[in-house]
């Protein structure tokens, strides 16, 4: 974290209230006229702090809260109560003045014109954002070398492809240069290449320029690569504030190991077997709490281990490991 | 937040921007294009060609001569063609990027919102057609009728006219709030008022009294679109009022829809969107 914080969130609290349906005629009338509400509290007070030119992921089932905070984040929503802050400005009050400094782009919402060629997308943003022409032209060349637009330039957005789209949605949302960017499920839908492409950009521009990124995805393994820090988010409060590595050592997330026999499975009193697959076997044990060669030779004891191999588990199965928990406890 | 009038002096550029992209988008297939303008050219009038038959068969209708139904059959045609030569891409139709969760487009935009909804559906040629042909029905009718071309006729027919597109966007916008509420039923009431006040405000609605009468000059200001101003402009009534009757109302209902609008603009900011269509926000 370097130099005045980007965002601050303070205790703040976001409810929707949903209108209960009635399932049965009877119920469907009944509720004419007594409807009934339930109120679902997407953020339950949350504080949280961003650094300027941190890169933040936020993370949580779905229902958490996280589209929550980057809508109320960019001034789409307002919170009902507690205070929102981001690059000095209220989002909602300041609009104008802070979405000039912000760039927004939620995956699978597209900001460009839909029947014109991506070019005149980039026309229209240069006006309405009142960009300099040197400005746009120094920000367009940088762009279109990172992220390849000049093979899309002259395509009507109807006709691109869904990693096409995006990453002339993501230049879109980068032409102005913004301070802060907030990123929505950027990675949704994509393919490999097309996700590689968008995360990598964003780790340059965070590299090159220090921009502030906050971003939210289901595809976390991606964004253990791209950001500093991951925000969980369950049931509207955070559940985790801190680095990647620290969430990996969170108990029960442990390390991965995968053993290679003669046939059979050995029983390991310090490791939880996971499943058996092309003739290797694997299990998951916590290295703070028993030892690899411990586990090695009560394997040996029981079988003849031909080829051991440990691992990480990926970020995607400690993440739902601890959804489990949650949801369990 | 303000009003944000120091924006004022961006609004040519932003005009000058719809003109260049719509002559690009235009330029792009003119054949198309020429297939698509004659198509509503010859469509949006027709929406008035019964009432014109009519009065030709009839030689007019009530106190309406034939020219003076012409003439109004022309400044409806002209109000409809204002509205999709300046207020396209839904924003006359604003209830569809509601209804479609598609107005967080338009609030990330470093522009105060009437400034975006002011320029960002100019598109004067492709969406012009109804425009010309609506003036080229209204000067046959001028000619026929002999109406005076003096400063004060001129500016009494501009007042009006611009008068009626804003009675004609300020119940759009009215009708197009129930949206922040009702996002599928809001879009489409919304398009059935836009459809009614354009069939309906073809008729010379004279000798509709009583509460049906009055509605249509208040609730559902049908006789707003081109009745009311035309029985002025065409000399079919000779109260010296009546230039005066389509501004005023275009003033109040200005007034009443814009914190109307900005009522469900908050509940917009409260509760969101859980819906979004995702073929591009102005479509």
């Amino acid at each position: 974290m370097n130099g005045e914080p980007a965002v601050v969130l303070t205790g703040v609290w976001k409810s929707y209230r949903q209108r209960e349906r009635g399932s049965t005629p009877s119920e469907v009338i009944a509720r004419l006229f007594r409807p009934r509400f339930r109120t679902i509290d997407a953020l339950r007070g949350i504080d949280l702090t961003i650094g300027s030119g941190e890169v933040v992921a936020v993370a949580g089932p779905n229902g958490a809260g996280k589209s929550t905070t980057v809508k109320l984040l960019s001034g789409l929503l307002a919170p009902d109560r507690g205070t929102v802050r981001a690059l000095g400005c209220d989002p909602v009050r300041d609009r104008v003045r802070f979405v000039a400094r912000t760039g927004v782009c939620f995956g699978q919402r597209t900001e460009l014109w839909w029947d014109h060629p991506v070019a005149s997308s980039f026309d229209w943003k240069r006006v309405v954002w009142n960009i300099e022409r040197q400005d746009y032209d120094r920000s367009l060349a940088v762009l279109t070398e990172l992220l390849g637009l000049a093979d899309i330039w002259r395509t009507p957005a109807r006709e691109l492809s869904l990693g096409q789209k995006m990453r002339a949605d993501l230049a879109l949302a980068l032409l102005p240069e913004p301070e802060l960017v907030l990123l929505d499920e950027p990675t949704l839908g994509l393919d490999v290449l097309a996700k590689r492409q968008v995360l990598e950009f964003c780790r340059a521009i965070n590299q090159a320029r220090g921009v502030t990124i906050v971003v939210t995805s289901h595809d976390l393994s991606d964004l253990e690569a791209l950001a500093s820090r991951i925000v969980m988010v369950h049931k509207g409060e955070v559940a985790f504030d801190g680095p990647f590595s620290e969430l990996r050592a969170t108990p029960g997330t442990g390390r991965r190991l995968r053993l290679r026999t003669d046939g059979l499975r050995p029983v390991l009193a310090g490791a939880r077997f996971l499943e058996t697959r092309d003739g290797a076997h694997e299990f998951s044990y916590d290295p703070s709490v028993t030892s690899l060669p411990a586990l090695l030779a009560e394997a040996e004891a029981q079988v003849a281990v031909v080829d051991v191999e440990t691992h990480r588990p990926p970020i995607d199965d400690v993440i739902a490991g601890l959804y489990e928990q949650w949801r369990t406890s | 937040m303000g009003l944000g009038l120091s924006h004022l002096s961006r609004v040519p550029a932003r005009l000058a921007l719809g003109f260049r992209m719509d002559l690009a988008f235009v330029l792009r297939s003119p054949a198309l294009t020429i297939y698509y303008l004659a198509i509503d050219a010859l469509l949006i009038p027709a929406v008035g060609g019964a009432t014109f038959l009519l009065a030709e068969r009839l030689a007019g209708i009530g106190p309406w001569s034939d020219w003076q139904v012409l003439f109004l059959l022309g400044y409806a045609t002209t109000v409809e063609g204002i509205l999709s030569a300046a207020f396209t891409y839904n924003v006359s139709h604003i209830s569809r990027r509601i209804g479609r969760g598609q107005f967080d487009h338009l609030l990330v935009q470093p522009q105060p919102l009437w400034l975006t909804l002011a320029t960002e559906g100019f598109a004067p040629i492709s969406g012009g057609a109804a425009l010309v042909t609506g003036i080229a029905i209204m000067s046959w009718a001028w000619t026929g009728l002999g109406l005076p071309l003096t400063l004060a006729w001129t500016g009494a027919f501009a007042v009006n006219l611009l008068s009626s597109v804003c009675v004609v966007l300020a119940t759009m916008f009215l009708w197009s709030v129930v949206a922040f509420w009702a996002p599928v039923a809001g879009e489409e009431i919304s398009m059935n008022v836009h459809d009614a006040l354009g069939s309906l405000g073809t008729f010379p609605l004279d000798g509709i009294g009583g509460a049906i009468g009055i509605g249509l000059v208040t609730v559902f200001p049908a006789g707003l679109v081109a009745w009311m101003p035309v029985r002025a402009l065409a000399g079919v009534s000779a109260d010296p009022w009546g230039f005066l009757l389509t501004p005023a109302a275009a003033v109040l209902m200005f007034v009443v829809a814009v914190p109307t609008f900005a009522r469900g603009l908050r509940r917009y900011r409260q509760t969101g969107s859980s819906r979004y269509s995702t073929f591009g926000h102005r479509r």
